[in-house]
């Protein structure tokens, strides 16, 4: 009769194991670090889908009733102010909100406001009739933009000559971008800006150039995102605008216009 | 017992791993090859594609509506494409020729506008729009829609198509392309397609288009491109800008200009204090009888008792080398009535006609004093046609028997007539003294009924209609007057049920004297130009009654008056 023989142990040891959990460890650290950028490209693309979708809503709005709409304010839970447009309401063309319930925006917030894919509200501005018309050969009588009888009156050679959009908050003014190496757009082309505060929501973190988009005056800022330690700080904003020319296209092929 | 290598028992399935390893890694290969083609031209970059190519359409469109609208001198022109010298600077995206920023695109002389070149974003007022490989977009626009420098005066209006050649044949209703180039691709040679091995270094001004779009010859005589092509060969993303996109913009813009510019102007050819009207009275002159417009067939020659029709656009002076059935020195020209001189209000001399276009007159006179000396001809075809006074061709001189001749002031006026013709008259103060005996001349040129400015298609300056002759727009452009506001009816204007009338969709406007109707584009698919009415004005504007309607502009079949592109304007109401 043969003698019984333990089999031998054959588990892993205590370094196999390390070696694996340590193996393990970076992949899932590398996994969700992908997720985590991708989430973040996920974000951006989406906001910027939710930006270019807000620019077609008001393009919309502006066929059915003639006119561009006013910001939202603080208070117009996602409408217009004042609602049937005109001279529009405190903080003003520059710097409200996107009346979302107006143009029937579709991913708002439980007060009404359209939002980003983080959350924040996107803002809008309007051109303001505080600053002349140019260009008009006619009557420039103002509000032009957000009154649907002045703009068929004043007709489609009147340009707005305030929103301007620049490469950076360096140099800019309150009314325009400083140095001419320093514009985007020229100050008679833009009609509204869209634009979203990015995942930092233009708070604390934001630099100079988020900063000129939020303090309301008529000049913004835009380019590609610059992260924390920038020249002029981080920068997620994202913003698409509307021309005038697009705006009149719109309006002329509805036989809104002239 | 020692298993030899190969015997059954040492068979453990290594073959088959390996086989299926084989199959995997093949399988895997297609899979990733078949996705990896695909994604290079998938749904969601044509998409993309098309979403950014949709905006830059669009802001050509408006940008094109409102310098049309504005004071470009060639309303209708598309912006040149992208300033070569521009690119990789701080001014990139400006349309050639260069232009700074910001304010008004002026123009230098420098002949740099090509054909093709990257979208003028920035004169657009657009952000860089990328297509979905990340290149900016791309245009082109076709000859005859763009400056090719300062002193190019281009030719647009509604009949006007594009000069290119797109997939092979010629395609009129195309005058800009823009283009998402896409990847760059090794181009196969295929039909209209060069070779090429695009390579796209950083944008430089010396970037070589077919670096970047395919199967294009922008030097052909009528530049050729593509929509689409060979997968090996084409992976452009194609958008056409065509003369039904453009052209209502145009029209749209066209006639609001003319509201403002043309409207005013041709309400005060005729009208007080000058052709010896008073107050507010205006007259309007009569129309052209509608015809072919083409240029062989159209004189512009207004007909007693013609009211509805064509502008009368006739001209006398500067007739062209070629001939230009408009361009008649004949029509307007010196009734043979024998025109006078008198002198005092009694003493009466016959003057000559020296030639078709001028008049003498002379004679001898004593007089103690200055007297007066008063010319009268008659010019017909007036209100037939377009025209001012010019006081300057009609000259007065005197002399004493011993001296050299002297000018005399002149004063010149005209007094429109019923039959359409006009009254000239010119008075002067001449001197006498001592019952010496003194010579008079009176040189009267067919020039002081001159054409109107409305007529000068060479005008360019600033506030300047030559645009609206240069164009050929009054060939578009369909003349109504009232019966009671032309010269057959003096002074009178009209009133109730001799008005012309406007009926807009909620509205009547029932005290028009005069209006224009703008025809706009053919959209009932006859071939312009035509000598069918109805192949230009819409519905109730062809039908020779009083009553035009302006009805929503809509090319939607469905509309109660549609399609309709009848653009009227007012020229002159009670």
């Amino acid at each position: 009769m043969a003698a019984f023989r333990p089999r031998r142990q054959q588990g892993f040891t205590l370094t196999e194991l390390a070696v694996v959990f340590v193996i393990i460890s970076l992949l899932l650290a590398t996994a969700m670090y992908t997720l985590s950028a991708q989430t973040e490209q996920r974000n951006f693309e989406e906001t910027r889908r939710r930006l270019e979708a807000a620019r077609e809503l008001i393009l919309a709005f502006a066929v059915v009733n003639g006119r561009l709409p006013c910001p939202a304010t603080a208070t117009s839970a996602g409408d217009e102010a004042p609602l049937g447009g005109g001279a529009c309401s405190a903080p003003g063309p520059y710097g409200g909100w996107l009346p979302a319930r107006s143009i029937g925006f579709q991913v708002f917030d439980a007060a009404g406001y359209a939002i980003d894919a983080w959350g924040n509200r996107i803002r809008y501005a309007v051109s303001s009739p505080a600053v002349a018309l140019t260009g008009c050969a006619g009557p420039s009588t103002q509000p032009h933009f957000t009154n649907a009888t002045n703009l068929k009156a004043n007709g489609i050679t009147c340009q707005p000559n305030d929103l301007v959009v620049c490469r950076s908050a360096t140099g800019i003014t309150a009314t325009t971008c400083g140095p001419a190496t320093n514009i985007l757009t020229n100050q008679s082309v833009v009609v509204a800006l869209v634009f979203s505060t990015g995942k930092n929501g233009a708070l604390a973190s934001g630099g100079i150039d988020e900063a000129a988009n939020t303090n309301g005056d008529r000049v913004f800022v835009w380019h590609t995102p610059a992260p924390v330690g920038a020249a002029n700080g981080e920068f997620d904003d994202q913003i698409t605008w509307i021309t005038v020319g697009e705006l009149y296209a719109k309006l002329i092929a509805a036989g809104l216009l002239p | 017992m020692v298993q030899r290598p190969g015997s059954r028992r040492a068979q453990r399935g290594m073959a088959l791993l390996a086989l299926l390893a084989v199959a995997v890694m093949v399988f895997a290969y297609v899979l990733v090859s078949r996705l990896n083609a695909a994604s290079q031209f998938v749904g969601i970059d044509r998409e993309h594609n098309a979403k950014v190519l949709a905006q830059a359409k669009r802001a050509l469109i408006g940008w094109m509506a409102i310098n049309a609208a504005q004071t470009d001198r060639n309303p209708g022109r598309l912006p040149c494409p992208e300033a070569v010298n521009s690119i990789a600077t701080s001014s990139e995206g400006v349309s050639a020729p260069q232009i700074a920023l910001p304010g008004p695109p002026p123009v230098s002389a420098t002949p740099d506008c090509a054909t093709v070149g990257r979208l003028p974003w920035r004169t657009l007022g657009l952000d860089k729009l990328l297509d979905a490989a990340s290149e900016p977009l791309w245009y082109v626009v076709s000859p005859g829609w763009r400056l090719q420098n300062s002193s190019t005066l281009l030719n647009i209006n509604s009949d006007r198509g594009g000069a290119m050649a797109i997939d092979g044949a010629a395609a009129p209703e195309v005058v800009a392309l823009i283009i998402a180039p896409g990847p760059a691709m090794n181009v196969q040679a295929a039909t209209g397609c060069v070779p090429q091995a695009q390579a796209r270094a950083a944008p430089a001004p010396a970037m070589d288009p077919l670096d970047y779009i395919e199967c294009f010859d922008a030097a052909a005589p009528a530049p050729a491109f593509s929509t689409t092509g060979p997968a090996a060969s084409f992976n452009d993303q194609v958008l056409r800008v065509t003369t039904a996109d453009l052209i209502p913009a145009l029209e749209a813009a066209v006639a609001d200009r003319m509201q403002r510019e043309i409207a005013p102007v041709l309400r005060n050819v005729y009208a007080a204090p000058n052709w010896g009207l008073t107050g507010t009275a205006r007259v309007f002159p009569y129309a052209a009888p509608f015809a072919d417009p083409a240029i062989a067939a159209y004189k512009g020659e207004g007909i007693v008792p013609t009211t509805q029709g064509l502008l009368p656009f006739n001209y006398s002076l500067g007739c062209p080398g070629p001939p230009d059935p408009r361009c008649d020195p004949l029509f307007v020209r010196w009734s043979a009535t024998v025109p006078t001189v008198t002198l005092d209000g009694t003493n009466v001399f016959p003057c000559t006609f020296t030639s078709p276009s001028t008049v003498e007159c002379t004679g001898t006179y004593l007089a103690l004093g200055a007297i007066q000396l008063r010319f009268d001809g008659v010019v017909n075809n007036v209100a037939m046609a377009l025209r001012t006074l010019d006081p300057s061709r009609i000259t007065v001189q005197y002399r004493s028997l011993l001296l050299f001749w002297a000018s005399a002031a002149t004063t010149t006026s005209g007094t429109l007539r019923s039959d359409g013709h006009a009254d000239i008259r010119a008075d002067a103060t001449i001197p006498g003294l001592l019952g010496l005996s003194y010579e008079f001349l009176v040189n009267a040129d067919i020039g002081v009924v001159t054409d109107h400015p409305l007529l000068d298609a060479s005008s360019t300056g600033p506030g300047s209609t030559g645009w609206f002759v240069r164009n050929e727009w009054y060939r578009l452009t369909h003349y109504a007057v009232s019966v009671k506001n032309t010269a057959s009816n003096l002074p009178n204007s009209c009133a109730g049920a001799n008005c012309l009338r406007i009926d807009f969709p909620v509205s009547t406007q029932n005290n028009v004297r005069s209006l224009l109707v703008l025809a706009g584009r053919s959209i009932n698919g006859t071939a312009r130009p035509s000598a069918t009415l109805a192949n230009y004005l819409e519905f109730g504007n062809n039908n020779g009654d009083r009553i035009y309607e302006q009805n929503p502009i809509s090319r939607v079949l469905t509309a109660a008056k549609a399609p309709f592109n009848d653009r009227v304007l007012v020229v002159d109401s009670n």
